[in-house]
């Protein structure tokens, strides 16, 4: 199911009916599946190794977010606007896209320290989701 | 001309016009201005062109409180003064180290930095420095810019490097020839003579560690002898009043500020920043003068977190640390892991989080108008300087144990509060916060020792202010606007003793600028 859903997306993302994009999508979200974003950001550092050491800390300080859907949708702030254009987006846009959340996030004060270093509660989230998945 | 002080007969009297007590910034200073001026000057220095170690154990004392320095370390007593051995680091205070900071008790100066601006400009003509111009576009190359923050919380701002003036050096020759002015050496102040009602000095009694005693008579009288030995010469003059002269409100000695440096956060960078930081690890120079560029919280920062003044450089902590010469800020590898472990860092840690953060703020790079290389993972470290807030309880008193001259010694007791270690902890989160949203890097939290609450590492900046504090009202100052002691109508005091508040920058140009003030209204009284 979940494989098929993924291909769905697949053809959806590489598909250039715009149109229908956005409500296929829609759907695949509200069907409870933000497994293609988990996915997505799971595999957002090449380092995946780098990113893990640093989720791991994270994580042992934060146990209530173990949990890779829980931190989408705080990284997203349930913003389903902007889940479906990272989806959207190319891995260049992506990167762009959340260099944008973390920079937010120190600009507003939403920071926390792992192992002593202050850190962005988005940059910190995602490589919890590298520990998760 | 200058004159051995241990030549002199027995109860040799000296009658001059304007007598100066110390022959270092302040007094030089002050001495200098008032070369061929219609009247005499007579300038008395405790000890003589070099360096004696039995005058310098003049100035040994206790320490209490906070762990400081050997007093007799971090002060000269010769020809010079503690300009002999300072570093030469120049910027005036800043407009928000003059204003009444409700958050601040004690805080305020009686006039505002622009009263002091005409002062600064002449003072850098003695010391040495470029244009009275703190500009960093000045400095700032293509190759070593200033980093451009994003918003208005930090900035980057510059302070000049004098030479440094050895004043003793640069000076003495004007000051032997000045036809006006003698000057003493090996002449140790040991009582002030006042009426009998205390309101006027009559005369200094003098000695030398040979045993010679005479005396000096003026009309006005200028100690300049620096911050704990102005408030000891007025504290041991207690034979009229017993608390010490000018000090019937219980200010004299009271208020010791002192810069507290300290480490703070270390510094991943994200860009390379070793090969742009630069102006602030090396300083870059403009007009020939090398200024130095660091981080401070603009003063709507301040203001609105309600901090105390303070200044963060940054550091290379890598193997290839960038040796100044200056103690403390050279870092070898071996330091540098030790830097990492007393901030409760891990080394490998921090390597996977420089991996994370590249790849983050690699997007970010483009605000950042250098070109990106790719960061070889070397830590910067954040060390700061921070004003010290106005404390009665951190202050210089007498100790029964006397020196060779029979004159009590001094207890200096440095006390910190919890002003102080907010000011580094929220500056250091600021700081971090601000260098993750323009996509500098990570930084780590202050570290603090749990023995002491505080940084380990952290330490004066061998500064010393505040003891005969000015403010307009006797019962919160020791002396008023122009230096006068309030309760005696003849006797001024010049330099760093008589500073309200410290900010965080480095006292000496501002030491001059007062001392060139003073000379001024002095001048203006003698016609």
């Amino acid at each position: 199911m979940q494989t098929t859903r993924r291909n769905c997306l697949n053809l959806m993302l590489g598909s250039s009916i715009g149109a229908l994009t956005y409500p296929v999508l829609t759907w695949l979200r509200d069907s409870g599946t933000s497994t293609p974003l988990v996915a997505i950001l799971a595999n957002f550092f090449p380092d995946k190794g780098s990113a893990k050491a640093v989720g791991v800390e994270y994580l042992r300080s934060h146990p209530v977010e173990s949990d890779a859907e829980l931190l989408v949708d705080r990284i997203f702030a349930g913003n389903a606007q902007r889940r479906v254009e990272f989806i959207e987006a190319g891995a260049a846009a992506r990167r762009t896209r959340l260099g944008k959340l973390i920079r937010e996030d120190f600009e507003h004060g939403r920071m926390v320290q792992v192992r002593g270093w202050m850190l962005s509660q988005t940059e910190a989230r995602l490589c919890a989701i590298a520990v998760l998945v | 001309m200058f004159i051995d002080a241990r030549t002199l007969a027995k109860d040799t009297q000296i009658d001059t016009d304007v007598c100066i007590v110390g022959a270092g910034a302040a007094g030089i200073t002050i001495a200098r201005e008032l070369i061929d001026k219609p009247f005499r000057v007579c300038l008395l220095e405790s000890g003589g062109l070099g360096r004696h170690e039995d005058t310098q154990a003049l100035y040994r004392g206790n320490i209490v409180g906070f762990p400081y320095y050997p007093l007799d370390l971090i002060r000269l007593r010769y020809f010079g003064g503690t300009t002999n051995h300072w570093t030469g680091a120049c910027r005036p205070l800043e407009e928000i180290d003059f204003e009444t900071r409700p958050e601040i008790p004690h805080s305020g100066w009686p006039f505002p930095k622009s009263h002091l601006d005409p002062f600064y400009q002449r003072a850098h003509h003695l010391c040495q420095l470029g244009p009275y111009d703190y500009n960093p576009a000045n400095w700032e190359t293509e190759e070593n810019p200033c980093l451009s923050m994003v918003g208005n919380r930090v900035a980057t701002a510059i302070h000049q490097e004098s030479p440094p003036t050895r004043f003793g050096q640069v000076y003495r020759e004007e000051i032997e020839q000045a036809q006006n002015i003698s000057t003493y050496l090996f002449a140790n102040v040991v009582e002030i003579g006042t009426t009998a009602a205390a309101d006027r000095v009559t005369r200094l009694s003098m000695a030398t560690l040979q045993g010679n005693h005479f005396s000096v008579t003026a009309r006005f009288f200028i100690l300049a002898t620096g911050a704990i030995e102005n408030a000891r010469l007025l504290l041991v003059s207690n034979k009229v009043q017993n608390t010490g002269l000018g000090n019937q409100h219980d200010l004299v000695g009271r208020f010791f500020m002192e810069h507290l440096s300290t480490p703070g956060g270390l510094l991943l960078p994200s860009l390379d920043l070793e090969s742009c930081a630069g102006l602030y690890t090396t300083g870059g120079k403009f007009n020939g003068v090398r200024g130095v560029g660091y981080l401070m919280l603009t003063p709507e920062t301040l203001r609105r977190e309600k901090l105390l003044n303070v200044r963060a450089f940054v550091r290379s902590a890598s193997p290839q640390e960038l040796a100044r010469g200056t103690t403390g800020w050279s870092i070898s590898a071996q330091a540098l892991i030790e830097a990492a472990r007393s901030r409760n860092l891990d080394i490998d840690f921090a390597g996977h989080l420089a991996n994370v953060i590249r790849n983050t703020d690699e997007v970010a790079i483009y605000v950042y108008r250098k070109f990106f290389r790719r960061s070889k993972g070397i830590f910067f470290s954040l060390y700061y300087q921070l004003e010290h807030a106005p404390n009665s309880d951190s202050r210089v008193t007498l100790i029964p144990e006397r020196d060779q001259l029979g004159m009590p010694r001094v207890q200096l007791t440095w006390r910190f509060g919890d002003l102080e270690r907010r000011t580094l902890q929220r500056a250091n989160e600021i700081i971090g916060q601000e260098f993750g949203r323009a996509g500098f890097g990570r930084v780590s939290a202050v570290h603090d020792d749990p023995n002491t609450g505080w940084p380990a590492g952290r330490r004066g900046s061998w500064h010393q202010m505040g003891t005969t504090r000015m403010h307009s009202d006797p019962q919160q100052g020791v002396v008023d606007e122009h230096g006068q002691v309030h309760s005696v109508a003849n006797l001024f005091i010049a330099g760093s003793s008589v500073f309200p508040t410290s900010g965080y920058m480095n006292p000496t140009l501002t030491i001059v600028a007062l001392s060139i003030r003073l000379a001024d209204h002095v001048t203006q009284l003698m016609r």
